[in-house]
C-alpha cells in the first residue's frame, strides 16, 4: 500500500501564518487582518478574499517577502518528519507559489499552491486559487492511502477526499467544521508524527 | 518506563444511566475529574489515545489542558456504537499490545501499579476487581486466569473494564468488549481495586472509597 502525507502550510507546518507576516513587511498588517477575519467569520469567500489580499500585497518586493517567509519558524517535529519522508510528503497550500516556493525548496518538499499571474516579472494577481481537493485527486493516481493534516476551513476539500484526516491544533484551535470531518485531533507536533508513523 | 506503549481510554459514551448530562470522564470526585485521575496514573505511557464522542469539545478541551500530547480519536457514531468499536478505532492502527481502559472507572493507584508491573511478565492481562456493581460483568477465575465472563452476579470478581489486549482481539462489531474477549479465554487475571461508574450509587461508592483510600468496600 502506497501512503502519502499532505500537510497544510500556514499554521500547520509553520508556527506562524505567512500572509500576516508578508503584510507586516509592507505595513499592511491591519488591512490584511480585517480581510482574514472576514473570511474566517464567513462574510467573504476564501477565493475572493485571497485575490483581494494579493491585490493589496502585489507591490511588496519579492526579495523581502522571501526573506520573511524563509525565516518563518516551523514545527521542528513536523519538519523532521517531512524531511525524513520527503518522497511521500506534500505541502498543500492555498498560498501563492512564488511566495512559498523558496521556503518549500529549502525544506525539500513537493507542493501544490495557488498560481501567481505574472506580468514582466511583476506579480499581477492570481492565475488560479488552489482548490485543495484537486491536489488529492491528482495524488490519488499514485497513492491508495492518503493522510491529510490541516487546521483551516480551506482544508475541508482535502479532508473530504482523504483516507485519514487529522485536525491539527498545534498553532491554534482547528476550524470547527474541519474537526467534524476529522478522524483524529492532535495538538502537539511530536504526537502528530507518532500518529503519522502508525497510520502509514 | 511503562511496559506498554499505548493506552486507549474510551470516553465516547453518553453515560445515560448516571443521568448527569455530561460525559462521565468529566465527572468530578473530590474536585478532580475521572480523566484527570487516569492521566496522572498514565503519565509514563508514551501514547495516550483518547476516544471521544459525546460532548467531544468539552472532553477535548479538558483533556488537552491536562496533557497536550494526547491523540484524540473521534467516534462521531458514539450514540450507535459501543466501547469495543471505540477501541477498534485505535487498535486497527496498532501492531502491538495496548492497555484499554474505560474512562468511567475509578482505580486504586497502588493496585494499578502492581497490574502494570505484572504486564512485564504477561503479554495479555485482564484486570478483575471485587468492588462489584449492580450491572457489572462477573468473571470466573481458575488458576489466576479468567475462564468465563457472565452476568449471573455469583462470582466474587467483576471485569474492571481494564485490560492489556492485542489488536487481533478487537473487532468492529456491536458487541461488548467481554464478548469479543471470550474466544481468547483463558486469559491471565490480575486483581486490582477498581469499578466503573454507571449509576448514582456507583458514584456515591466512588466518593466513599476514594475518601477512605480504598479501605472500605
Amino acid at each position: 500500500m502506497a501512503t502519502c502525507f499532505c500537510f497544510d502550510l500556514d499554521g500547520t507546518l509553520t508556527k506562524q501564518e505567512l500572509l500576516p507576516l508578508i503584510a507586516a513587511s509592507v505595513d499592511l498588517e491591519d488591512e490584511i487582518s480585517v480581510l482574514t477575519k472576514a473570511t474566517i467569520d464567513g462574510f467573504l469567500p476564501f477565493d475572493k478574499s485571497f485575490k483581494l489580499r494579493i491585490r493589496l500585497l502585489k507591490d511588496a518586493p519579492l526579495n523581502a517577502i522571501h526573506q520573511f517567509v524563509c525565516n518563518v519558524e516551523c514545527d521542528e517535529a513536523i519538519l523532521r518528519f517531512v524531511q525524513q519522508n520527503a518522497a511521500d510528503c506534500y505541502v498543500v497550500t492555498g498560498n501563492l507559489d512564488i511566495w512559498v516556493q523558496p521556503l518549500l525548496e529549502q525544506i525539500g518538499v513537493e507542493f501544490f499552491a495557488s498560481k501567481a499571474k505574472m506580468d514582466n516579472g511583476q506579480l499581477a494577481g492570481v492565475e488560479h486559487v488552489l482548490h485543495k481537493g484537486d491536489a488529492i485527486t491528482e495524488l490519488r493516481q499514485r497513492y491508495d492511502n492518503i493522510i491529510v493534516i490541516g487546521e483551516g476551513m480551506n482544508d475541508v476539500p482535502m479532508f473530504e477526499l482523504a483516507d485519514w484526516r487529522i485536525a491539527y491544533g498545534g498553532v491554534h484551535r482547528p476550524n470547527g467544521s474541519l474537526k467534524e470531518l476529522s478522524d483524529f485531533v492532535v495538538y502537539d507536533g511530536e504526537a502528530l508524527c507518532r500518529l503519522l508513523n502508525m497510520l502509514s | 518506563m511503562s511496559p506498554v506503549k499505548h493506552v486507549v481510554l474510551s470516553a465516547a459514551g453518553i453515560g445515560s444511566r448516571l443521568g448527569l448530562g455530561r460525559s462521565k470522564c468529566l465527572v468530578e470526585i473530590h474536585n478532580r475529574s475521572l480523566l484527570s485521575y487516569h492521566l496522572e496514573r498514565l503519565k509514563d505511557v508514551e501514547n495516550i489515545w483518547l476516544v471521544v464522542g459525546y460532548q467531544e469539545d468539552e472532553v477535548i478541551e479538558h483533556a488537552i489542558s491536562l496533557r497536550n500530547d494526547i491523540i484524540i480519536t473521534r467516534n462521531p457514531e458514539y450514540a450507535k456504537t459501543n466501547t469495543l468499536q471505540s477501541i477498534f478505532k485505535v487498535s486497527r492502527h496498532l501492531k502491538e499490545r495496548f492497555l484499554a481502559i474505560d474512562a468511567d472507572t475509578v482505580v486504586d493507584n497502588k493496585t494499578f501499579s502492581a497490574f502494570m508491573q505484572a504486564a512485564a511478565i504477561h503479554e495479555y492481562l485482564i484486570a478483575v476487581s471485587d468492588y462489584t456493581t449492580a450491572e457489572g460483568v462477573r468473571v470466573k477465575i481458575q488458576n489466576d486466569h479468567v475462564t468465563e465472563f457472565n452476568r449471573e452476579n455469583q462470582d466474587p470478581y467483576e471485569w474492571a473494564g481494564i485490560a492489556i489486549l492485542g489488536p487481533e482481539m478487537v473487532i468492529d462489531k456491536s458487541i461488548f468488549v467481554y464478548q469479543a474477549l471470550t474466544p481468547f479465554l483463558p486469559l491471565p487475571a490480575f486483581k486490582i481495586n477498581a469499578f466503573d461508574i454507571d449509576t448514582t450509587s456507583d458514584l456515591d461508592m466512588a466518593r466513599h472509597v476514594l475518601a477512605s483510600n480504598w479501605k472500605t468496600t
